[in-house]
């Protein structure tokens, strides 16, 4: 199939006349060195990916548990507080920092995951 | 034509087939059917002889890599092409090649008649150092294209593009060629007008 073409006659013919370059002498064996040399060498370790996901998994788990205990704490404190009596001294509001702890809980996990899938990916 | 593509790709076949059953020097024959158009390709990418050898090379490579994932499907320089393209493409990301504007691309002044064939020579350079200074999007086609010799399909499919997408990036490069070098316009309708007057004169005569 072919694009019709007749405004572009000249840019066709510029473009189509292309000098033609022929491998250097050496090409073909250095390449050919390089295929020996990788199929010479052992295979690549594989990636423990089994490890890696447990030992991310047992990291979300002490996260989660780190987080709930965490919680638990502020929520027996808020009950135990008389807040008629002590001003209570947090320094923000539960919510935000449930919020953030949560954060700070699941970061460490997805930070792993994130840099590992760059790792697989051969960005590293 | 048919007959010799049919057969390379023939040989492809077995060649394929006899390094993945571990015979490492039958890559030798892919290496050599393939080689002139892998380091011509690359050389339209970055018009850097020792570069395009070096990159034609890194195609191999990662062609042998990935052998095991061509699975006949399509024909094995189709594969290779596309493997080649998007690498080269890669590379020139990583590493690009130092290149002007479009617009700050050197224009011939209008050719004086007994300059005129320098001119030519020094024009067709000057188009081709334009198509580089292309954005890659509309660079890749015109590069493509001409490489397959004006053969849509094979470029499109190389860069597993529509053709209805790959023709209007074509369209719009020549677009921003002509524009960039109408002197181009201008030959071409001398060209016209000398072939429209020419069947007159000879029916006249």
């Amino acid at each position: 199939m072919k694009l019709p073409s007749e405004n572009d006659v000249q840019l066709d013919r510029i473009l189509s006349a292309e000098e033609e370059l022929l491998p250097g002498s050496g090409f073909l064996s250095s390449v050919m060195e390089r295929v020996e040399e990788e199929a010479a060498a052992p295979p690549p370790i594989p990636f423990p990916w089994q490890r890696v996901l447990s030992g991310l998994l047992l990291i979300a788990i002490l996260c989660a548990g780190t987080v709930f205990f965490y919680f638990r704490q502020i929520a027996e404190a808020l009950r135990e507080v008389n807040y008629s009596q002590t001003p209570v001294a947090l320094p923000t509001s539960p919510l935000f920092t449930i919020a953030t702890w949560s954060l700070t809980g699941l970061l460490p996990p997805l930070l792993v995951l994130f840099f590992l899938r760059r790792m697989n990916r051969g960005l590293f | 034509m048919n007959t010799a593509a049919n057969t390379k790709a023939d040989a492809d076949r077995e060649d394929v087939a006899r390094v993945l059953a571990g015979e490492v020097r039958a890559f030798e024959n892919i290496v050599l059917r393939w080689q002139a158009p892998l380091i011509n390709l690359a050389w339209r990418y970055t018009r850097d002889r020792s570069r395009a050898e070096e990159m034609a090379q890194e195609a191999f490579l990662r062609a042998w890599r990935n052998l095991k994932s061509w699975r006949g499907e399509c024909r094995f320089s189709s594969w290779l092409f596309a493997l080649a393209t998007n690498l080269y493409r890669n590379e020139l990301k990583r590493i690009p090649m130092q290149l002007l504007p479009v617009d700050y691309a050197p224009e011939p002044s209008l050719p004086a008649a007994q300059l005129e064939m320098a001119m030519k020579g020094r024009r067709c350079e000057d188009v081709r150092s334009a198509v580089l200074a292309l954005p890659m999007h509309y660079r890749e086609p015109v590069i493509l294209y001409y490489f397959f010799e004006m053969d849509l399909a094979m470029a499109a499919a190389t860069l597993k593009m529509p053709e209805g997408t790959f023709k209007a990036r074509l369209s719009r490069a020549r677009k921003i060629l002509r524009e960039r070098f109408p002197q181009l316009r201008d030959e071409i309708a001398h060209v016209q007008t000398t072939t429209a007057l020419r069947p007159k004169a000879e029916t006249r005569a």
